[in-house]
């Protein structure tokens, strides 16, 4: 699966996708199928969507970047807000030469995405929303547990609560491969990433959105639940949910078959 | 023949890089080198002499640099000396240049150390394979480990203490929330550093130095020459350097090279303590730089720990030390020696904004390499403005 960089902003911004290389100052060929930016969680990298890039890629365009501060991106910080995130991306779409997308984001990825809806629609040509929600629901003391990381007062903890107990039991490798890529990233980042989760309020910005949306879920996920979908589909006019068995938040890795299947048949019943 | 005064410091530019996983090593020193060139109001067609060395670097690598630059000097040094090495490349510069084997060397830095992910202080002993290894090696020694045995022999002779050792770490991050280009700049408490966790006794993780990726660059010339460029010249007043090691086991743990190369660089320069405005200290943990305080004299051995509190080492108080942030804030690729060079230069000509010392004229600067527990360098520079 090929990277690259571009440069947005005074970064170096890393992204995976798929099709043939080209020169370092020359965009890739975005020409098959549809264009679709899959937008990373906290603390996380665009290599959490290798499953998609490489399902998709054949017959489409799937990009995933890392995020200012993230993964192979350069910068020791994240930005400061979802908006601030949302607006990077548009300037990231103009360094890609892309005009409009179909955008995809998991959990922080998903608020950014639905920001971009509401404030920039010309650049969004559908919504793929997964494992997210309009008003994140985090406890305080998960902030303070965040934070004391990167005081080094805590350790990174290893915990499987994004996963489902079915991951769990039949499929470590994938929890395992995420906590490699989460150890990539800074834990600042990480802290701030989910800061700006807790902050965000999306809720009135769902009536601007008239796109195209699909709504994913994992059945088991305790940190952005189905509720938190619902209330996202009941005020998107054209969403539709699709929930997943034995998947928890980190739904596109845990089961990458059903989801790359459902995507496939959101992005075929687009015009 | 003094060389005091003979060179200057006409050139200094810290890449402001923390984290560079797009570039190479060679790619951020080339960046370091224009920043530094244009400071100077200097080209690369100037430039007859060079100085680096490197973690990431072969023996050779110096001569791999030249070809990345398409450069033939008259005079090349790759002393490799762990991170003290910039400091002495700054006085063999200086030695060169007014020696006449060549007329504007540049020194140069840059690593990816963070973005390559290779260990400088934690996790491999800083170099093995010199047959003074073998008597080491079998026991798992490691950098940090080297630097913690110092602290540990402080605290059983003077009864320093964490909290002493502390106040350093919060002083470095107080100067680092002022210096935009730093990589941790939230200001932190001693109790933050008493709680962090402990990487090797008693060095806490605050008591460390950070791993980041960066880079820099210094141009020296003649004291003449200097007068025509840019900006005011940044004199090279006195110099020294020196080693320590083992001794067959007959080793002073808190005697370190500094005794040694700051007694030669005061003496050279013809100044005395009470002359520096500001003292740029190599910290990759906080023992470093009480220790190398008592050892250059600016305290008496075992004072170290009341000398570092009440903020003596705040921009604003009475010995200026690491007004960037230090390797233990701002920024630390594995040898930092090159920008405790950058970071005097900017304060004798008055660049630092919010950071800068007040009358700031006289500078000094130490830069440490290796393993202070065990085999170590020292190079001192007395700079200054006039």
């Amino acid at each position: 699966m090929p990277t690259k960089y571009t440069h947005v902003n005074g970064h170096a911004i890393y992204y995976h996708y798929a099709g043939g290389t080209t020169l370092p100052d020359v965009v890739p060929d975005f020409s098959r199928g549809r264009k679709i930016l899959f937008l990373h969680a906290a603390g996380s990298n665009g290599h959490s969507w290798h499953n998609q890039i490489g399902h998709l890629g054949a017959t489409h365009s799937p990009v995933a970047p890392d995020l200012p501060g993230h993964g192979r991106s350069s910068g020791v910080e994240g930005l400061a807000s979802i908006g601030e995130y949302s607006d990077f991306i548009v300037r990231l779409m103009d360094a890609l030469e892309m005009k409009s997308a179909i955008i995809a984001g998991r959990s922080m990825g998903g608020a950014v995405a639905m920001d971009l809806a509401a404030r920039h629609p010309g650049r969004v040509e559908a919504l793929i929303l997964m494992a997210t929600a309009a008003r994140f629901n985090i406890a305080q003391d998960r902030l303070e547990g965040l934070r004391a990381v990167t005081v080094g007062r805590a350790p990174q903890a290893f915990v499987t609560d994004g996963y489902s107990p079915k991951t769990v039991k039949d499929n470590f490798a994938v929890i395992r491969e995420g906590w490699m890529e989460q150890i990539k990233t800074d834990p600042r980042v990480r802290y701030t990433d989910v800061k700006a989760c807790a902050e965000v309020d999306l809720r009135d910005a769902l009536g601007k959105i008239d796109r195209p949306t699909l709504i994913m879920a994992g059945a088991d996920d305790t940190v952005t639940t189905v509720n938190d979908a619902e209330l996202i589909k009941q005020k998107i006019r054209a969403a539709r949910l699709e929930v997943i068995a034995d998947a928890a938040h980190n739904l596109p890795t845990e089961r990458p078959a059903e989801v790359n299947a459902a995507v496939e048949k959101f992005l075929s019943e687009l015009r | 023949m003094s060389l005091s005064r003979k060179a200057a410091v006409v050139g200094a530019y810290e890449h402001p890089t923390r984290f560079a996983p797009d570039k190479s090593m060679f790619q951020i020193m080339a960046e370091s080198v224009r920043g530094a060139l244009k400071d100077a109001g200097l080209t690369i067609k100037d430039v007859d002499g060079l100085c680096t060395a490197g973690i990431g670097m072969s023996g050779m690598g110096i001569v791999g640099f030249c070809d990345y630059m398409n450069l033939t000097p008259n005079f090349v040094d790759s002393t490799s000396i762990g991170g003290s090495s910039f400091v002495a490349h700054t006085a063999h510069a200086a030695a060169a240049v007014a020696a006449g084997l060549c007329s504007v060397c540049v020194v140069v830095y840059g690593s990816t150390a963070a973005s390559s992910r290779f260990a400088i202080g934690t996790g491999g002993a800083g170099g093995g394979g010199d047959p003074c290894d073998q008597y080491e090696i079998p026991f798992g020694p490691t950098t940090v480990g080297s630097y913690a045995m110092v602290a540990q022999r402080h605290m059983h002779d003077y009864g320093t203490t964490s909290e002493q050792l502390a106040e350093i770490a919060v002083t470095m991050r107080l100067h680092a929330s002022m210096n935009p280009a730093a990589k941790y700049r939230e200001p932190i408490t001693a109790e933050d550093v008493l709680a962090s966790r402990i990487i090797s006794s008693p060095l806490h993780l605050l008591d460390c130095c950070i791993i980041s990726d960066g880079g820099g660059a210094l141009v020296v010339t003649s004291a003449e020459r200097a007068r025509d460029l840019r900006k005011k010249p940044v004199y090279i007043l006195g110099t020294g350097e020196t080693v320590r090691h083992v001794a067959d086991g007959h080793r002073d743990f808190l005697e370190i090279a500094a005794a040694q190369s700051g007694r030669l660089a005061f003496e050279r320069a013809g100044v005395t303590h009470k002359d520096i405005d500001l003292a740029m200290i190599y910290d990759s943990f906080t023992i470093t730089v009480l220790a190398t305080l008592e050892n250059l004299g600016f305290c008496k051995r075992g004072e170290g720990g009341a000398f570092v509190q009440g903020g003596r080492l705040r921009f604003d108080g009475d010995l200026p030390c690491n007004t960037d942030g230090g390797g233990l804030s701002s920024n630390h690729p594995g040898m930092r020696g090159i920008f405790l060079v950058i970071e005097a230069a900017k304060q004798l000509r008055g660049e630092c904004g919010p950071r800068q010392v007040k009358d700031c004229d006289v500078a000094l600067v130490h830069g440490t390499g290796g393993t202070l527990g065990t085999r170590h360098s020292g190079a001192t520079l007395i700079l200054s403005n006039q």
